[in-house]
């Protein structure tokens, strides 16, 4: 995926001035810089919530699964039918349960669960739906380091061959699973 | 049980004040003690009168309310689709809330019969009001949502269920509740200024006229008793919606 050119700005304040990079296709792909260097515009824009730029993206991707930096939830739907919610699958959800580790939690509502807990559902809605591309904004950062390194390499190997665009402030974590790493500044 | 047994004890000393005060006064064609217009109301629900007038009124007060509760629906619906449609319809609104009810009855009355009157009258007082909090519930849905449901192309019929329906609901069972009581006095007021031949309206202008004042006190007993009940079920009924629909909605 090519982007290309891409100028934005926020009212006086410029984000991209012709910025040009490329996201590798079934690649773990991480975006790292500074806070408010524009990576979390630059998913919203590839993820086709924000039009508002100059540029062009060279793509014809039609299944985004995102992750945003929050868990958007459905507070009155139980974990089971927030991820069920965003396909018309009837496959079972029991092994992205599991890798999530949320395998007991199912039926509970957003309300119950913890904040890592909630990320964890946001994931397993994007996996359940199997989009073309994963496009994540922080997903691992409420979670503590030992369910990381449990369940990182779980998600990857079930995601092997997609490609993978994440914003992540853990240089360890981009060091041990980045395939492509985009910097901005 | 509790709760039942103290709400009957509220009434019970509401009445007892209302006794005392009638004692106190000593004027029983003016100011009746409860008794005597109890006495009334037993020997009014004797009268087939009665049954038909309560019947009218009621059935013009709720028509009323129906149709202010589909118009303020659909008008709230159509302006949250775009800001023209809610900027032509403002004006509308506006007169509607701020124009005194009086006015609207002896205008309206003016080219359509009594009973209609009322009616229109009782959809004026539930318009505005189921309007303003459906589009405010409309308007303040959760945006986050809004573009997750974007990004996942999430189809209509789950978004009405898993996150318009919850988040209207509760402005929409508050509008109703808070119109109903508003309705119901409006409703008898304007029966009262435009007296239709049968109608809870015109028995309370009767009783005013000849001074008969305990029939003034059983007919208003009458409209409070009726407005309660209408509440009461409006309560449950809405009670059985929302946790059929809301609680747990299923996708």
């Amino acid at each position: 995926m090519k982007i290309e050119n891409l100028s934005k700005r926020f009212g006086k304040k410029v984000v991209f001035d012709d910025y040009t990079t490329e996201i590798l296709d079934n690649k773990i792909n991480y975006l790292v810089g500074p806070s408010g260097s524009g990576k979390t515009t630059l998913l919203r824009i590839l993820s086709g919530l924000d039009k508002d730029f100059n540029g062009s993206i060279d793509s014809n991707l039609q299944k985004i699964s995102i992750v945003f930096q929050e868990p958007r939830l459905f507070p009155n739907l139980t974990i089971e039918e927030n991820i069920r919610i965003v396909s018309e699958s009837e496959d079972s959800i029991d092994e992205i349960l599991k890798i999530v580790e949320l395998e007991n939690d199912a039926k509970l509502l957003p309300k119950e669960l913890s904040g890592g807990m909630k990320m964890r559902v946001a994931l397993a809605r994007a996996l359940f739906y199997d989009g073309d591309i994963f496009i994540m904004d922080e997903p691992f950062s409420a979670l503590d380091d030992e369910l990381k390194e449990r369940m990182i390499p779980k998600i990857f190997k079930l995601l092997k061959n997609k490609t993978i665009l994440i914003v992540s402030h853990d240089l360890n974590e981009v060091k041990k699973y980045g395939e492509h790493i985009i910097e901005i500044n | 049980m509790k709760k039942a047994l103290k709400t009957t004890l509220i009434v019970f000393i509401w009445l007892v004040i209302w006794l005392v005060a009638s004692l106190l006064i000593n004027l029983p064609l003016l100011f009746p003690s409860p008794i005597d217009v109890l006495v009334r109301l037993f020997q009014l629900l004797g009268t087939s009168e009665f049954y038909l007038s309560t019947m009218f009124s009621f059935g013009r007060i709720i028509l009323g309310i129906t149709i202010g509760l589909l118009s303020g629906l659909a008008i709230a619906l159509l302006c949250s689709i775009s800001k023209h449609i809610y900027d032509f319809f403002m004006p509308l609104i506006a007169i509607v809330k701020s124009t005194p009810i009086v006015a609207f009855v002896f205008l309206v009355n003016l080219f359509v019969g009594s009973g209609y009157t009322i009616v229109f009258i009782c959809v004026l007082m539930v318009f505005p009001i189921v309007f303003a909090n459906i589009y405010q519930g409309i308007i303040g849905t959760d945006k986050n949502l809004l573009e997750l449901c974007k990004v996942y192309k999430i189809p209509y019929k789950k978004r009405l269920k898993a996150l318009y329906l919850p988040g209207v609901a509760p402005y929409f069972f508050s509008s109703l509740l808070s119109s109903i009581g508003l309705a119901w006095k409006a409703g008898i007021a304007a029966e009262i200024l435009c007296t239709p031949r049968i109608s809870i309206g015109i028995e309370i202008f009767n009783a005013k006229t000849y001074i008969e004042y305990i029939d003034l006190f059983a007919w208003i007993l009458t409209v409070v008793i009726l407005s309660l009940i209408f509440e009461l079920v409006v309560t449950k009924l809405l009670k059985l919606l929302s946790n059929k629909f809301l609680t747990k909605a299923e996708v």
